[in-house]
């Protein structure tokens, strides 16, 4: 029972502190069976894990001003102190941990920028978007810490070093300092990343021997938890791993076992993946404030850029974005745009951007715009086609009229852009939806067979005619004609009535008649004795 | 040597002032469509509507006859390919049932609600130039000769057919269009006057349809009047 444990630490076997494992545990059965390395189920893990000593600095300072005098100033328990400095201010004494004073003292030049924790986390986190290029499985730990588990990639990028490369070029074109270690398991590639970068422990068997010469320090724990190690003389984790299991749990916390177990592999290390972010948020500075709108819409063509390989990374397209002008002393502008589904090219939005502005009054110019993407859905692709008889193809087709609605209704509104929809009714006012364009290729058929196959045979052996023309609301024949204007009746009367069902029952004779110029479809009410005329359509 | 003339004059390009519908050649009939109405497409040349143009229709006031006009070449068009027949800025909305009874296709009907001018001739021509429309009608009384050029190149290059219906008093205005057209109610029915037909002679037609003609006498009761007092 106690081979597995020996062979894990063999090089110590000789040393006393691996006895008393046993001895110590009231139950030795149940207690050694935790000993037994975990059995890895599935493929071997292969964690990289990159240390950005540096972030604070990077995610505050630019690449260009890295080269003056310059630090992070953070509050720490009511002291302003020193969170990073730059390599030329750190060469003149000035170190992180210091007291502001104390580095204003060693140089009075010394530029200081206010730490923004939220900077750090946005920086990290773009880091890991990075990082997704290589792996789905990006892992962020603490504050500086990025896991890859990357066995899975190796094949499609030839190779751990290949990928390395890739990815450690493109961290220090970034700007970024960041050091490697790589081991099967996340902890250790993390703690080795830190201590001993550019260890490469590609299996389980070797962990011991790298690990072993690692010091607590490193491990980020508390200090006190430290010190008392120290005072028991052990400041490796080698020296860690050979105390007596129960009792360390007792002192330390069964916590710090566990993480123990888990660096080594035989206790499970489940970690919950870094998720790309579901909502496109990016802002941008203009340099100066602009008042032009054609200027503005060339700016905003850079944010456009970002959210279009934002949706293109998720293969997703993009349902609503909105923009925001600020201005300096008024309120900011918001627009909403809606671009459609077939439409995911940034020249289409930025034409729908142009019109969205056309209308819009700027209170003042704008210093800044922001752009929030949060609705997507999943990207539908289409084949592109050759047009080689010089007839467009029907998904070419269809492209071009999703493109010219939305155009529309970018302009015009959304309302105003509308198609008809026959229903199954006989009274003129009902026998006509107004519904948007989409919806009425869907569910004309509802209303249409009724029409063409019952009511259009009545009318046409009737001879009855529909007027082209129909009024919004019937209109007294005086109002819309004059009085003067001499009204003939030529054709009628068509009676049309009932509509009890839903309470606008009508009874009502209609007639075509010229009425000057025009031709019109009139209507006198049967039952009201009154005999007013009124005009429900023209014969355009 | 006569044979060689002949051909020429036959060419395309060659414009023989005089020959109208009745004379056209095969290959000129394609770039027309057929109005429906006899009298009309004698009138024009090649015997019908000219094509991914722009054409002008004035009248005095809505309801003269104005869409009765075009009807069956727009419904000619729908059945020849995909796309819609797009609205801008008309005066009422058209009726979905007499659409249907002049056989179009009521579920290709886009209607566009624009009242400013520069609206109006916007919506027309990006939905002239997007390709998706079969024939565009536009209610618009502002447009210089700029804008209906402009209109005339995007239903050229769009494919499509530009109509824009006018007030009368636009007559004197200059414009681009390759057909424009005045109608009249006159004793037999409406009269067409096309005083600017390029390729063609401006011609006035009486009556370009018996528009009573199908219609069943006046049902009259003995309560009802025929001629109402106003």
């Amino acid at each position: 029972m106690s081979r597995p444990v020996r062979n894990l630490s063999e090089p110590q076997v000789g040393q006393p502190l691996s006895l008393p494992l046993e001895l110590d545990v009231p139950q030795p059965r149940p207690a050694a069976k935790t000993m037994l390395p975990a059995v890895r189920v599935g493929r071997a893990e292969q964690w990289l894990g990159i240390y950005l000593p540096e972030l604070v600095l990077e995610s505050h300072i630019g690449v260009a001003q890295r080269n003056a005098d310059a630090a992070v100033v953070a509050e720490q328990s009511g002291k302003l102190m020193i969170s990073a400095v730059t390599a030329t201010a750190a060469q003149q004494g000035v170190a992180s941990g210091m007291t502001l004073a104390a580095a204003m003292a060693l140089l009075p030049g010394l530029k200081l920028y206010t730490f923004f924790p939220e900077r750090v986390v946005a920086c990290h986190r773009v880091l890991a978007e990075y990082a997704h290029r290589f792996t789905p499985t990006v892992v962020l730990d603490g504050p500086d810490i990025l896991l890859l588990e990357v066995a899975p990639s190796l094949r499609l990028f030839g190779g751990l070093a290949v990928l390395l490369e890739r990815l450690m070029a493109a961290l220090e074109q970034q700007g970024h300092e960041a050091s490697f270690a790589v081991a099967p398991t996340p902890r250790a590639a993390m703690w080795l990343a830190r201590s001993r970068p550019g260890v490469e422990v590609t299996d389980i068997a070797g962990l011991d021997s790298a690990l072993r010469e690692l010091p607590l320090t490193t491990l980020g724990w508390p200090d006190d938890v430290i010190r008392r190690f120290a005072a028991m003389g052990i400041r490796e984790l080698g020296d860690c791993r050979r105390l007596p299991r129960a009792g360390f749990a007792k002192r330390f916390g069964p916590a710090r076992l566990l993480e123990l177990d888990r660096a080594y592999g035989t206790a499970r290390d489940p970690r919950s993946t870094f998720r790309m972010p579901e909502r496109f948020e990016s802002r941008l500075e203009l340099t100066a404030e602009i008042g032009d709108k054609t200027r503005l819409c060339g700016a905003a063509a850079v944010l456009l850029e970002r959210l279009a390989r934002f949706a293109r990374k998720r293969q997703r397209c993009v349902r609503t974005m909105r923009f925001g002008f600020y201005a300096i002393d008024a309120p900011a502008t918001m627009r909403t745009l809606r671009p459609g589904i077939l439409a995911q090219e940034i020249g289409h939005w930025q034409r729908l951007l142009e019109l969205d502005l056309e209308p819009v009054e700027f209170p003042a110019p704008t210093v800044l715009i922001e752009l929030v993407a949060a609705e997507f859905e999943p990207l539908r692709t289409r084949s592109g086609v050759l047009p080689f008889d010089g007839q467009p193809a029907a998904e070419v087709q269809a492209a071009a009229t999703g493109l010219l609605l939305e155009r529309l209704r970018a302009r015009l509104g959304r309302a105003a852009v509308r198609s008809l929809r026959l229903t199954a009714d006989h009274r003129p006012e009902r026998a006509m939806q107004l519904v948007a364009p989409e919806a009425a290729a869907l569910s004309t058929a509802v209303g249409l067979s009724p029409w063409r196959e019952l009511a259009l045979p009545v009318l046409e052996r009737l001879c009855l005619q529909r007027p082209l023309w129909l009024l919004p609301e019937p209109q007294p024949l005086a109002a819309l004609f004059g009085a003067d204007t001499a009204v003939t009746l030529q054709h009628g009367p068509e009676r049309i009535e009932s509509g009890w069902w839903d309470l606008a029952d009508s009874a009502r004779d209609y007639y075509i008649a010229q009425a000057g110029d025009a031709l019109a479809w009139l209507y006198r009410e049967r039952q009201s004795s009154g005999s007013r005329w009124y005009v429900h359509g023209l014969f355009g | 040597m006569s044979s060689g003339l002949d051909t020429l004059l036959e060419h395309r390009a060659v414009w023989r002032c005089g020959r109208t519908g009745q004379q056209r050649s095969s290959t000129a009939t394609s770039a027309t469509i057929s109005t429906g109405y006899p009298s009309l497409d004698a009138a024009l040349p090649n015997g019908g509507w000219p094509r991914q143009t722009l054409i002008e229709v004035l009248s005095s006031r809505a309801g003269i006859g104005e869409l009765r006009l075009l009807m069956p070449a727009l419904a000619a068009l729908l059945a020849e390919r995909d796309g819609y027949l797009v609205w801008v800025g008309s005066p009422y909305q058209p009726y979905a049932p007499a659409l249907l009874q002049w056989d179009i296709d009521v579920e290709r009907v886009l209607l566009v609600t624009a009242t400013a001018p520069a609206d109006v001739l916007w919506a027309c021509g990006e939905a002239l130039s997007s390709g998706s429309a079969v024939a565009v009608l536009g209610w618009l009384d502002a447009l210089d000769i700029t804008a209906s050029r402009r209109l005339k190149l995007a239903a050229a290059q769009g494919q499509s057919l530009a109509v824009l219906f006018r007030s009368l008093q636009t007559r004197q205005q200059t414009s681009a269009a390759s057909l424009r057209l005045a109608l009249a109610s006159g004793s037999e029915g409406t009269c067409v006057d096309l005083f600017k037909v390029s390729g063609g002679r401006p011609r006035r037609i009486p009556a370009y349809e018996q528009a009573h003609a199908f219609w069943p006498p006046l049902a009259t009761s003995d309560t009802t009047p025929n001629t109402l007092p106003g």
